[in-house]
């Protein structure tokens, strides 16, 4: 039975994996959570700064709106995605215990030998390794949902990185307010290129397992 | 796993344990069955580990959809935590277990067998032939804990009460009980953890008429030891785990 045991953890390691990499990547999404915050609170001083420079800093202020908002979405985003890993997590938790009953069942029609209940019980692994092969298409599934909710963060990061560049040049404009601005700007473009580095790692992990 | 026929008359107890695939380094465990027709009860079904083995066991005597019913005597990792896997076994049968561990005992997996909990003062059970009284044994050792007493049959069940702790591959039977006793003590005075609880208990057995006490570890006790075997706890004092630490400490 130990060798058994053994043989579980190497076929469905893959499974396993999923289950810990999916609560791996909503462990890090806590990190990009604080992140797209700092984003937020930043864009909002820089709008402040922005309204102070009045005319000066004209040009800035959509630039903050549209930062603050990348930061916002960013956040909801977080938000779905923690759901959706737990979902992956517990459908990979299932599959893996599909599967292994599954071996359980057909080990003990294996001791029954000639036995003529021992097809009872083969059919009743068929049943579960079915279920156990929905719940694999449906972790699949919505792996995928994960991947596609990373790549919209990754966009959101991606436009506010460009977009605090450009406002640096703006902020040349604003005169005794620029070196505030820029301060603000660099801040912003750092923390996006944090939360994409991260991005990238989560789905590198989620594609080892894919 | 070896099995053995305890009972056999219109309808079957059969005792399986001594399991040889067993992993090493857990502990033991008989497990009980009552075939009465197209109705059978599994009695304390066991850990995860020795799932395999006893569902082989279990299906050469009844079809997996005969099995209706299922006994927890209490909420031990040894006595049911095949659970989660006896769901997808026999998503039909009825699970009897004390009420107060119904939300520990679901943690183990319990999705399509339905929970019916025990109330504390006991209650009974019917399959075709076989009429079973569930008997209150609370605190000894888990403080919602029931044996089964099958009337006609002669029977208890005793859960972890007579439980000893053996080598591997003893008989099933109790063969010299002055020689058993020193493989029963200390699992007693550690395990259970009231006096109290314990003479409550061998008050209400010493009533039934016992022909085999069937415990779920080592032995099982027949005619005159079953008598000797509660005399010897009535007068064994339990619960010497705060006795110790107090001397310890002291
Ligand atoms: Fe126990
Ligand atoms: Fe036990």
């Amino acid at each position: 039975m130990v060798h058994e045991y053994v043989y579980f953890m190497n076929t469905y390691s893959q499974e396993q994996a999923f289950f810990v990499s999916s609560a791996v990547v909503a462990g890090r999404l806590l990190t990009v959570m604080q992140v797209a915050k700092e984003i937020s609170l930043a864009a909002k001083n820089a709008k402040a700064i922005a309204e102070r420079a009045g005319e000066k800093a004209n040009s800035f202020k959509p630039i903050t709106d549209f930062i603050d908002e990348m930061g916002r979405e960013t956040i909801t985003l977080v938000e779905k995605i923690n759901e959706q890993a737990l979902e992956v997590s517990r459908s990979a938790v299932e599959e893996l215990r599909c599967s292994e009953a599954s071996e359980r069942f057909l080990h003990a029609a294996s001791l029954l030998g000639e036995h003529r209940r021992a097809e009872v019980l083969q059919d009743k692994a068929k049943e579960i390794e079915a279920d156990a092969e929905r719940q694999k298409k449906e972790v699949r599934q919505q792996a995928r949902a994960l991947l596609e909710m990373l790549e919209r963060i990754w966009s959101c990061m991606r436009a506010s990185g460009v977009i605090s560049t450009r406002s640096r040049v703006e902020a040349v404009s604003a005169e005794e307010y620029q070196e505030s601005l820029q301060v603000v700007a660099e801040t912003i473009e750092k923390a996006s290129e944090r939360i994409k580095d991260i991005i990238r790692d989560c789905e590198r992990t989620i594609h080892q397992n894919m | 796993m070896k099995e053995t026929i305890i009972y056999d008359e219109g309808y079957q107890w059969i005792m399986f344990g001594r399991d040889p695939d067993k992993p090493e380094g857990i502990i033991d465990t008989n497990q009980f069955m009552i075939k009465d027709g197209t109705r059978s009860l599994l009695l304390d079904p066991g850990g995860i580990e020795i799932f395999s083995s006893m569902l082989a066991c279990v299906t050469r005597h009844s079809d997996p959809s005969e099995i209706t019913d299922i006994f927890a005597s209490h909420q031990d990792p040894d006595i049911i935590s095949s659970l989660g896997l006896w769901d997808k076994a026999t998503p039909h049968a009825k699970l009897h277990s004390p009420w107060i561990w119904e939300g520990f005992i679901r943690h183990f997996g319990c999705e399509k067998i339905q929970y019916c909990g025990i109330p504390d003062e006991g209650s009974e059970l019917e399959l075709n032939q076989a009429r079973l009284q569930f008997i209150p044994a609370h605190y000894l050792h888990s403080s919602g804990n029931f044996n089964v007493y099958d009337p006609k049959a002669k029977i208890l069940m005793s859960g972890d009460i007579g439980a000893a702790l053996e080598p591997h591959g003893s008989p099933m039977f109790v063969e010299d009980f002055d020689e058993h006793v020193q493989k029963m003590t200390m699992f007693h005075q550690r395990w259970m953890p009231s006096n109290r609880a314990k003479n409550d208990w061998v008050q209400r057995v010493r009533k039934l008429d016992i022909k085999i006490m069937a415990p779920q570890h080592g032995r099982l006790f027949k005619g005159a030891d079953v008598k000797r075997f509660l005399d010897w706890f009535e007068a064994l004092e339990v619960g010497t785990g705060v006795k110790d630490l107090a001397s310890s400490n002291a």
